[in-house]
């Protein structure tokens, strides 16, 4: 039920884009309501939720509490919900265990409750991205394990090659260094742009499903392009620089034997 | 001038499988002069030029180029060394797959730091006096035999 402030009179509603698609045409800005008692009530609509906060209001309808007692046939002294503000939280309890003790056919919910309530509801999402995050972060490290514990016959035979043409250890090293951070930031650049597209331009049709709800009226998903700078420096700093050093290891440990065994290994 | 004194190559030393590959090797190369090595399939010679070459240390013994001492010289000098006076035509030609025929030509200037322009010009001018210019742009996997053994090295 909506509070007192409800300012736009009685006979009037605000109504969320997903009811407006389920109700289909509308004539005249006027909404017919059935009320308790199977007569029509006609509404006016005055305002619908805007498509960006449609992932919450997608079906919801507001109207004010006397056209609301009308439509439902709750008469005035009678609500379907109470709110009750305690002024000291840490009495909450006994008061809604005093409630439930003067009131038996009521059930109290404390304010936690709902919380925890709603972090059951929405945080388990979370859930698909941990997921999928720690199969990456493990593709990652085995990725950057096989890299830092060996080299291909090939990459020591070309070092050999190297060495034996005149390269030093540090000339090897530098172009190891710029050969595993040309791949990680491109690497880095793709995924980061991929995500761009996936997130933003395609409306993670991947996670859609699980980001909006399974709800009766589905909300249009577009979500509103947003790139946190701090998260993708962190992301930089825990991909690009650990792989361009990690490339390093196997390359110094060969880089510094001589040419000549190098190459017979090799 | 080429000089080593009691020259010693063993590999795997201190382990059960130790292999000496030269020993005690004395020998005097002078200039402008053609030496050839010869001795049967795993006699040294491979190693005894490793060594000459700057590609590898003697377990013991010293050598020494135009009367310089080059047995121990830090990592930066021998690469210098093998970078500005020797050359090699490996029997399997060492080319680095991958790359083109012109940067596998480029590759030993790389670490002198000259202008690009100027080592590409020169690799060109090595590339035409072999007659592989028009091979400049292939990949090295697609020469044949022949092409791969013709190979310009470019040096100092």
């Amino acid at each position: 039920m909506a509070a007192d402030d409800y300012p736009h009179g009685e006979d009037t509603v605000e109504i969320g884009q997903g009811v407006l698609r389920t109700w289909g045409t509308i004539r005249g800005r006027q909404l017919f309501f059935k009320t308790f008692n199977g007569e029509v009530l006609e509404l006016r609509l005055v305002k619908t939720f805007s498509s960006s906060s449609e992932l919450i209001t997608s079906d919801l309808i507001r109207m004010s509490q006397g056209t609301f007692r009308r439509l439902t046939g709750i008469p005035k002294g009678f609500a379907t919900d109470l709110a009750v503000r305690i002024r000291n939280p840490r009495e909450s309890m006994m008061i809604a265990k005093k409630v439930s003790l003067s009131l038996p056919d009521t059930r109290s919910i404390l304010k936690e409750e709902i919380l925890r309530t709603y972090d059951a509801l929405f945080d388990w999402r979370s859930g698909y991205t941990i997921i999928l995050l720690v199969g990456a972060i493990l593709a990652f490290f085995i990725f950057a394990w096989d890299k830092a514990t060996g080299l291909s016959a090939e990459e020591r035979s070309e070092i050999g090659i190297l060495k034996g043409l005149g390269w030093d250890t540090s000339d090897i090293l530098m172009m190891k260094f710029w050969e595993g951070s040309v791949i990680s930031v491109t690497a880095f650049l793709m995924g980061v742009i991929a995500a761009y597209v996936h997130t933003f331009l395609l409306s993670a049709p991947f996670f859609e499903h699980a980001l909006k709800g399974w709800a009766t009226l589905y909300p249009d998903f577009q979500v509103q392009p947003s790139v946190d700078a701090y998260q993708v420096a962190v992301l930089f700093s825990l991909t690009v620089l650990p792989y361009s050093f990690i490339c390093l290891i196997p390359a110094w440990k060969w880089a510094s034997s001589d040419p000549d065994l190098v190459m017979r290994q090799g | 001038m080429i000089e080593l004194f009691r020259v010693t190559k063993v590999f795997n030393m201190g382990r059960a499988n130790a292999f000496t590959a030269l020993k005690a090797v004395d020998l005097r190369i002078d200039l402008g002069r053609m030496t050839v090595f010869k001795g049967p399939s795993g006699s040294g010679k491979t190693t005894l030029l490793s060594i000459i070459g700057c590609m590898s240390r003697p377990t013991s013994g010293r050598i020494k180029l135009n009367g310089r001492e080059t047995t121990s010289l830090p990592e930066r000098f021998a690469a210098k060394i093998r970078r500005d006076t020797f050359g090699f035509i490996f029997q399997n030609y060492n080319l680095i797959r991958g790359i083109s025929v012109l940067e596998n030509t480029m590759i030993p200037t790389y670490p002198i730091g000259r202008k690009h322009q100027q080592v590409k010009e020169r690799a060109y001018s090595l590339l035409r006096r072999l007659n592989i210019e028009s091979k400049a742009k292939e990949r090295v996997e697609n020469l044949s035999g022949g092409n791969s053994s013709g190979w310009p090295f470019q040096g100092h």
